[in-house]
């Protein structure tokens, strides 16, 4: 099999053959309803509708087909006064015809105390999903128009098919990727942007099924890694975005790589969430009434290398740039240097290869160093596969190739990334509010004492209100305390022996035995201390071993503490005996002789 | 080695010196002259040595030895110059030498180099270095001739330079020393004149006109039988002064101002304390009886949390009455009632009922108390949207009703051994106080016995309130609580009769006031808990192995035995204090209760400083590596900063706590507090020393280790052993989750727990109606009678 086969997250290739997919506009319904109120006239509706049609054809071009017109009369009044609250069946009781789109966004304008607000929201009609609502607030009515299309634009979720998925990377395709906005500045889709996962599973009408049939895929949500893909298309910059790599972030094991087959789809929305928090619920896996009180909230903020760079000025913004026309231009020669970098080939090699190998269309200079017997099939592969679950590594890593980063760096950059903070505590009745932050998608660590219970990936503002069911770990936490508390006990009472230990040997060397006299009694109460702490772990071990599931994870970890507590404690009371003996002696034979110095 | 060469002392010069030089070419010619290096320690550190200088025939040598028993070392009678002596070289310590001192041209012995020394540095102005060498003869030596006279010399001069320094207590107290010795030396009774002339002034500019008597008086007896005419212009001074003030006072009182006759007259008593100044106290005294108070933590009407403010905590039952307030302890934790009428529990614990009295006027008299007013309080607690919210409460509470106005009932959700510790709040009359989280200013009216009308200058005066609800009215019409930063001079002014009350004695003074005769002292019922609370946000404070550092590294038990005890002679009798191993008190066992939450069987943690120093830098080590995760590099421990309240005993406990620290490589920067300032952590702390009023574990456990309390949240293990709390209902239980709580806070290090001390108050026998071992020092505060007590001179 062609090792490029293998590069399904990392793509090779130029060119690609275009689908139906990529090359279909998007079909936007816009509906518009203005509040009636005297500076919102039917005249002003109408400057707003030839407003959104015509900006849309200047500025979004081909990537949709939009058509603005007023709102159905009885969307209206839910639609100022509440458009968050309109549900899908509200849409479809007063436009049928949703399903001839692709999206409906509601558009609303409305009088505020100082002004104007313009607040829109997009639904997806393939994935019955709701944006949340995007709100502008503006001073004067005249410009009106121009906010309703920046809202608008805010609102629009670009929609997405996930190819493959292999570990924590996936590939996505984009809705419309193939076409070019007519803006060259605009950006639908940017590195860093959050995509929900969602399922549908389609009749053979290919209407959703009544059960399940438009399923999010809890807890798991992708952030976009990496753009790939045909000439067109220019990363971030200048277009609506084809392919492109992204990282899962999940709290459940290999949930894209299920095998979907036939009539299901795995789609991705980008999400806009709005500025509001969310209200976390931790509840009790097997017993969801139950509230999970005092569990840790950590989280971390899954931010791009590349942002990491920048931040931390580790390269300059001219050598972020260069290095990213490269690897776009260049994709095969990446693969050759960060090969080479890999100590997979030599340079040399790399010289002899590149000069012989011809870029076409389906080449894969990989494959052609395996030809060439210049590094094995499974050397490759394991390399390539290296490569694709880090696709944003390859920046940094061609940066060290070149002698711009250190290696050190790079694994300070990937410590930053993955570095946790702690948020707070989970209230008596299991509730934490998440605030939203720098990054919209948060990846939360459930800790309760040491132990790791969840991790959970969401986006503050998308929704008021989750419900997460976890592991209750309570039971174990108690024990945990006790074995902790043990722990530091013995390693405090261990530290001491030996200064006591030190400090006796001292005074006996320098003839002062009366005064040793204090720390031998000492050592002696220390030897009874840990023959107490002893007692302490057997029935520390005792107990746990009476408390719940024999096979539960905590409590093996638990066992295996009190084991190695069980095991030092031995060892340790022996030396010190002997040592406690000794020093006895040599301190009662210097008493009984002369020479006291004390 | 003993060249002994000889055994007699009738060897001829030339066969000594023979022998001298024997032995000195025995030992080589290590002999050599002995010099001074720059490097030795000042002469009174180093070990005695006389210095012998030889004649030419020897060189001139000068030799170091170990004194020499010869007689006329004190200079009283004059040394031999012949005849032999035995001698040990420094050099050569166990050599046996013999000396002719007939050899010899001079010998220095150690006490008279020591005196000379002595002289040399008074003479250069190095005063304190010369008061060393001095100190050391006069202690080992004290018959050296002409010690006594240089003695007076270096006092001389020791007085004129603190003139110069215009410290002209010093000079006096330094001449009154000198006096002792030689009441003759010369010029010296003109120069105590001049000093006391200086102080009188210093002290009028300060206003201490006791002082300025006080000196005066000393003039008078310096100089007995002569015409003073500073004094006699002082005296008319201070006379006229007073005179002007009774008149003013005289005037108030007529106006019926009583409270500005009292200090005027009171001002006018200070400066001028003669006979119609006393008539006049008098006559005001029988309108108008005033009590000032000593305190040593100043109130000014910020200060809100009486749990751990021992400011707040005091005026605060000057200022109101609490639906319930702690009285005494019984079997099961305290014991409460309520000033507003009946209070009762149904024998399950879940029905809390009040009947409150008719007619409880608020101080502005336009409303009285009702049932509605307490069931608002309570609904308010319950409430998290509001001000003074208990979220611990709130779980608790399951509702309020009122009927017939006066009868209100609680219903709790579940029985708790002890919810009557939720309920010393105050209710208000929809102005919340301060206190309870409102926003209300400082002087809110009040349903209390007294009314703060003033602070100004570390001094708050309240007025009784004539429509406190109490029967009978308030003897006392007026309380002064009056600042003093050092303990030392508040106890003096109690002696002196300038206060009548002392908050707080220092353990220092203890002995002091007791052997006063007219002042009794009592201990508080209930002892304060005093710790450090780490500021958990700082990764060093978070990190548990650096908190155990901080306990092992501080003794506790020195500080509190020695340094803040250990000049009280009856030990027992002051019940000094214990160091505890967790934040609740121990209480005292077999007399009370409190110690309901302590488990004995957890040791306090020993002084060990080297295992102190072992864990801090396992500590840094891991505080380094979990910073350095997040981009923060690390380099060392940093310096500490421990903020404490201006209160004496955190004072003292914290400089030997720094000290201590220090010792252990941790450096620490104190930050006392204002006066005044509210107890609370603030970012730049890392420690936060405070007081604590925990005498009801079951409900304050939460106000210190809870996520919402002065901790701020502690380890999961400790936040899940408080929700247990939460959920007890019967005292077994209760007992067995706070003894959890106190074993996870030693273990955690929640808070570095120093010691509980009951402390003491005092007062002059003239007050009456004090209560035996008070919980507040005003408890009884509306049964007071105080006789007129003017201070004596």
């Amino acid at each position: 099999m062609p090792l490029c086969a293998l590069l399904g997250v990392f793509a090779a290739t130029v060119a690609q053959a275009q689908t139906i997919w990529e090359i279909t506009p998007y079909r936007i319904a816009v509906f518009v309803a203005l509040e009636q109120a005297p500076p919102l006239t039917p005249r002003l509706e109408q400057q707003v509708l030839r407003t959104l049609r015509q900006r849309s054809d200047r500025v979004i071009g081909a990537v949709w087909q939009l058509n603005a017109e007023a709102a159905p009369r009885k969307l209206r009044g839910p639609m100022v006064d509440d458009l968050a609250g309109i549900s899908y069946g509200q849409l479809v009781e007063h436009w049928p015809e949703v399903d001839s789109v692709d999206k409906v966004v509601l558009l609303a304008l409305a009088t505020t105390l100082d002004g104007y607000r313009a607040a829109a929201r997009e639904f997806d009609v393939r994935t019955r999903t709701w944006g949340a609502p995007i709100e502008y607030r503006f001073g004067q009515a005249p410009l009106a128009a121009g906010e309703a299309f920046r809202a608008l634009l805010a609102s629009f979720r670009p929609l997405a098919k996930i190819q493959s998925s292999k570990g924590n990377v996936a590939t996505v395709q984009f809705r419309a990727g193939g076409l070019t906005p007519r803006d060259p500045n605009l950006r639908l889709v940017s590195l860093g942007d959050v995509l929900q996962p969602i399922i549908r599973r389609n009749d053979r009408q290919g209407n959703p099924l009544a059960k399940r049939g438009i399923e999010p895929i809890a807890w798991t949500y992708l952030t976009l890694a990496k753009f790939v893909g045909s000439a067109n298309s220019s990363g971030n910059a200048n277009s609506s975005g084809n392919e492109a790599i992204c990282k899962v972030h999940s709290g459940r094991r290999g949930v894209l790589s299920l095998r979907y087959r036939g009539r299901t789809e795995r789609l991705a929305i980008v999400v806009r969430p709005g500025s509001g928090a969310t209200e976390v619920r931790l509840r009790a896996r097997k017993s969801p009434a139950t509230p999970l009180a005092g569990y840790d909230v950590h989280a971390a903020q899954p931010r791009s290398l590349v942002s990491l760079l920048r931040r931390h000025n580790m390269l300059s913004p001219e050598q972020i740039r260069e290095l990213r026309q490269y690897a776009q231009q260049y994709p095969q020669r990446v693969i050759g240097d960060l090969a080479v970098a890999a100590k997979l080939i030599t340079a040399d090699q790399l010289t002899e290869a590149t000069a012989s190998f011809e870029e076409q269309e389906g080449a894969a200079l990989a494959d052609h160093l395996v030809q060439l017997e210049m590094a094995s099939q499974d050397d490759m592969q394991r390399f390539l596969r290296d490569l694709a679950q880090g696709p944003e590594e390859e920046l940094l890593r061609l940066a060290i190739h070149r002698g711009w980063l250190k290696v050190e760096q790079f694994a300070k950059l990937r410590a930053l990334q993955s570095a946790t903070e702690l948020l707070g505590r989970s209230d008596d009745d299991g509730n934490f509010r998440l605030l939203p932050r720098e990054h919209p998608l948060q990846i939360l660590y459930i800790k309760h004492g040491d132990a790791l219970v969840a991790k959970l990936p969401i986006v503050p503002g998308l929704q008021a209100a989750v419900v997460a069911p976890i592991v209750n770990n309570d039971q174990w936490l108690a024990a945990e305390a006790l074995v902790v508390s043990l722990r530091e006990a013995l390693e405090d009472k261990m530290a001491e022996q030996k200064i006591v230990e030190h400090r006796c040997r001292l005074k006996i060397e320098k003839k002062q035995f009366s005064q040793s006299r204090d720390d031998l009694a000492r050592l002696g109460d220390l030897l009874r201390e840990f023959s107490d702490l002893d007692d302490q772990v057997v029935a520390g071990r005792k107990q746990l071993t009476q408390q719940g599931q024999s096979i539960s994870q905590a409590k093996q970890r638990l066992d295996q503490n009190y084991e190695a507590m069980k095991q030092l404690l031995s060892k340790y009371q022996d030396e010190a005996r002997i040592e406690l003996d000794k020093l006895s002696r040599l301190q009662e034979a210097g008493e009984d002789g002369s020479g006291d110095t004390s | 080695m003993t060249l002994r060469l000889f055994q007699s002392r009738a060897w001829t010069l030339a066969v000594l010196l023979v022998a001298l030089s024997a032995s000195a070419a025995a030992l080589g010619d290590e002999i050599t002259s002995y010099v001074p290096s720059p490097d030795d320690p000042p002469l009174y550190r180093q070990a005695p040595f006389d210095l012998v200088t030889l004649d030419k025939r020897n060189s001139g040598l000068v030799l170091k030895v170990y004194p020499l028993k010869v007689v006329g070392r004190d200079g009283n009678a004059a040394r031999p110059k012949t005849g032999i002596v035995d001698v040990h070289l420094y050099s050569r310590p166990g050599v046996n030498l013999v000396l002719d001192l007939g050899q010899v041209v001079k010998i220095q012995f150690y006490e008279q180099m020591l005196l000379e020394q002595a002289k040399t540095l008074a003479r250069a102005g190095q005063l304190d270095e010369a008061a060393q060498y001095l100190t050391a003869v006069r202690k080992k030596y004290p018959t050296v001739k002409s010690l006594d006279v240089t003695i007076q010399v270096f006092l001389d001069l020791d007085a004129n330079d603190a003139r110069e320094k215009q410290r002209y207590d010093v000079e006096l107290t330094i001449l009154q020393e000198l006096h002792h010795l030689n009441a003759n030396f010369p010029g010296l009774d003109e120069k105590m004149g001049t000093a006391i002339g200086r102080l009188i002034e210093q002290r009028v500019d300060e206003e201490n006109y006791v002082a300025a008597r006080g000196h005066m008086r000393q003039l008078e007896e310096l100089f007995p039988g002569k015409s003073l005419e500073e004094v006699a212009l002082r005296k008319k001074q201070f006379s006229d002064e007073a005179a002007v003030l009774r008149r003013e006072a005289d005037e108030s009182f007529e106006s019926g101002d009583f409270s500005r006759a009292r200090r005027l007259a009171g001002r006018a008593l200070v400066i001028w304390p003669d006979k119609p100044a006393q008539d006049l106290i008098e006559k005001i005294h029988a309108r108008y009886p005033r009590v000032v108070v000593g305190v040593t933590s100043y109130y000014n009407g910020r200060q809100h949390n009486r749990f751990n403010s021992t400011a707040a905590r005091r005026a605060s039952r000057l200022m109101h009455r609490r639906l319930l307030e702690l009285r005494s302890y019984g079997n099961e934790g305290g014991k409460y009632d309520s000033p507003f009428g009946e209070f009762t529990r149904n024998p399950e614990g879940t029905v809390l009922s009040f009947k409150i009295t008719p007619g409880i006027a608020w101080a502005d008299g336009r409303r009285t108390m009702t049932g509605h007013d307490v069931a608002r309080r309570l609904l308010a607690m319950a409430d998290p949207d509001r001000a003074g919210y208990r979220a611990d409460w709130a779980r608790l509470f399951a509702g309020v009703s009122v009927s017939g106005v006066y009868q209100v009932d609680v219903r709790l959700n579940r029985p708790h051994v002890r919810p009557d510790g939720y309920l010393d709040v105050i209710i208000d009359d929809g102005v919340i106080a301060p206190e309870q989280g409102g926003s209300g200013g400082g002087l809110a009216p009040v349903a209390g016995p007294y009314q703060p009308i003033e602070i100004e200058d570390g001094e708050t005066r309240f007025v009784a309130n004539a429509k406190f609800f109490r029967e009978g009215k308030q003897h006392v019409r007026e309380i002064v609580e009056r600042y003093y930063r050092d303990p030392g001079k508040a106890a003096l002014a109690l002696r002196r009769g300038e206060i009548s009350v002392l908050d707080r004695v220092s353990p220092a003074d203890l002995d002091m006031l007791r052997s006063a005769g007219n002042i009794t002292l009592e201990t508080y019922r209930a002892p304060v808990v005093h710790c450090l609370v780490p500021n958990l946000r700082k990764p060093f404070m978070a990190n548990r192995k650096f908190r155990r550092a901080l306990v092992y590294g501080i003794d506790r038990a020195k500080i509190l035995h020695e340094e803040l005890y250990g000049s009280v002679r009856n030990k027992r009798a002051e019940q000094p204090g214990r160091v505890l191993s967790g934040p609740f008190p121990i209480g005292q066992p077999r007399i009370d209760s409190l110690g309901y939450a302590y488990d004995d069987s957890v040791k306090p943690r020993k002084y060990e400083p080297r295992l102190a120093m072992i864990l801090a830098e396992v500590a840094l080590q891991e505080v380094t590596k979990t910073e350095k995760d997040v981009g923060v590099e690390v380099k060392g421990i940093p310096k500490l900063v421990i903020g404490y309240p201006p209160l004496p005993t955190a004072r003292a406990a914290c400089q030997s706590i720094r000290q201590q620290l220090r010792g252990i490589g941790i450096d620490v920067t104190l930050h006392e507090l204002r006066p005044g300032d509210p107890m609370q952590m603030v970012d730049k702390f890392d420690l936060l020393y405070v007081e604590l009023a925990m005498w009801e574990p079951v409900v304050d456990a939460r106000r210190l280790l809870g996520d919402d309390g002065l901790v701020g949240g502690g380890s999961p293990y400790l936040s899940m052993a408080l929700r247990k709390l939460d959920k007890t209902i019967d005292w077994k239980d209760t007992r067995d989750e706070l003894h959890a709580i106190h074993r996870i806070a030693h273990s955690d290090v929640t808070v570095i727990p120093l010691w509980q001390i009951y402390p003491t108050l005092a007062y002059r026998n003239t007050l009456k109606g004090v209560s035996k071992r008070p919980l507040l020092l005003y408890e009884n505060v509306e049964k007071w009678q105080i006789d007129l007590d003017i201070p004596k001179e």
